[in-house]
């Protein structure tokens, strides 16, 4: 368990955007199913897999979306891995020291 | 000469060891354990694990016993086999036509947890309960505590009750073993200096903040203490490692157990991530007398009503 080498891991996520061009969390039942890391290991190896991965990834959970009664204020959705110091997110509110963007989507509706 | 000596001696020991008689009920005890845990875990993860049947084919990545496919099921036989496995866990559990539902349950349940981690996540916390049914649909845990058993006198020690436990010890301790090691190859003997386990419990919070769900606030207010991550390390690669001490008599046993269940209890607090196996005790039952757990449940008046007794 937790077998893991030195260093600072990427967050893999697909998040929301509204018209203003802020952020909001997109569920995982949207990605995947209910369980967060089934999700986050789906956006992990769409990211391993390249762009044409993430973009269908992007598509598909804007598709599922478009049909969900929440988060109507989301008009984008952006697949993005982030690379934290993990430890000074705690212990100093430190944002993400760099920030990918994979894929980019408008959410039909 | 001497030395072929030591090892017919040697060889002797670990027979004795290996198949040591024990009375019916200590496996008997275990299957009921298990079982009850395994149709609880399946009752609270069945709309999950039935969830697999919707998800798309591209994405689908089989392993192990699931790799014979080639393309994911149906969702409708996706969800029949879930509900099939959480029908056959309550004969398996109640010891009732054992040697045609004990084999099909571990089958079942085989296949619908391969299933599930055929989509890129591995799921280690089942692993374990997964090997323990197997041993257990194998054997003969159902001559004892088993509508089979019903009206049958109760089966003296036997060693054809013993090697399934020791297997199924063996196989407990075998999967801390191997954790451990793992941790020796990915980081070698740097893990003990704690840096790694800071970063990860400190990585597992912000990646489950980030994703919105339930973090560890204990784990993520700890990382600030440095000093306390070399004392954890160092902790939890002594439980792995040493866990083999725990096949050497219940003193050691009640020890190492007592050490990993505050670990396992560690990493619920720390991490948010719940070993429910461990932690509901269920794994260490194969290290005890069992059987005398099932006996004071018997004992308790509500079960004796229930039991027309």
């Amino acid at each position: 368990m937790f077998a893991r080498k030195k260093g600072h891991p990427l967050v893999h996520r697909v998040v929301g955007l509204d018209s203003a061009g802020r952020r909001l969390r997109v569920p995982p039942q949207l990605i995947a199913n209910d369980e967060v890391m089934q999700a986050a290991r789906t956006v992990y190896h769409a990211v391993r897999k390249g762009r044409r991965a993430t973009a269908r990834l992007c598509a598909e959970t804007a598709d599922r979306l478009s049909q969900w009664d929440d988060l109507r204020e989301v008009v984008r959705l952006e697949v993005i891995s982030e690379r934290f110091d993990a430890v000074r997110y705690f212990t100093e509110d430190a944002p993400p020291q760099r920030v990918w963007r994979h894929a980019r989507c408008t959410v039909p509706r | 000469m001497h030395g072929a000596a030591m090892i017919r001696r040697l060889v002797a020991g670990l027979d004795r060891f290996w198949f040591e008689p024990v009375p019916a009920q200590r496996l008997a005890a275990v299957r009921v354990f298990v079982g009850l845990f395994t149709l609880g875990f399946l009752m609270v993860r069945g709309v999950n694990l039935a969830s697999y049947g919707q998800f798309s084919a591209h994405r689908f990545a089989p392993v192990g016993v699931v790799s014979v496919l080639d393309a994911p099921l149906p969702n409708w036989s996706v969800c029949a086999l879930v509900i099939a496995t959480v029908i056959a866990a309550i004969p398996f559990t109640l010891g009732w036509r054992f040697r045609v539902f004990g084999p099909v349950f571990a089958v079942l349940l085989w296949w619908t947890t391969t299933y599930r981690q055929s989509w890129g996540m591995i799921f280690h916390t089942e692993n374990l309960m997964l090997l323990h049914v197997a041993v257990l649909a194998l054997t003969p845990s159902a001559h004892a505590y088993a509508l089979d058993a019903r009206g049958a006198q109760p089966s003296s020690s036997h060693l054809r009750y013993g090697w399934p436990l020791k297997l199924m010890a063996a196989l407990l301790v075998t999967s801390y073993v191997v954790a451990g090691l793992a941790k020796l190859r990915v980081t070698g003997w740097a893990w003990v200096d704690g840096e790694v386990l800071q970063i990860q419990i400190a990585y597992d919070n912000v990646r489950k903040i980030e994703l919105g769900a339930m973090h560890a606030p204990l784990g993520a207010w700890l990382v600030q203490f440095g000093w306390l991550f070399p004392i954890l390390a160092t902790g939890s690669l002594v439980l792995e490692l040493g866990a083999p001490i725990a096949l050497f008599g219940r003193r050691l046993a009640k020890l190492w157990c007592v050490g990993v269940w505050c670990f396992h209890f560690g990493v619920l607090l720390f991490m948010a991530i719940l070993f429910a196996y461990p932690l509901s005790g269920c794994a260490f039952v194969v290290l005890f007398r069992a059987e005398y757990a099932v006996e004071a449940i018997r004992r308790w008046p509500v079960v004796q009503v229930l039991g027309g007794r």
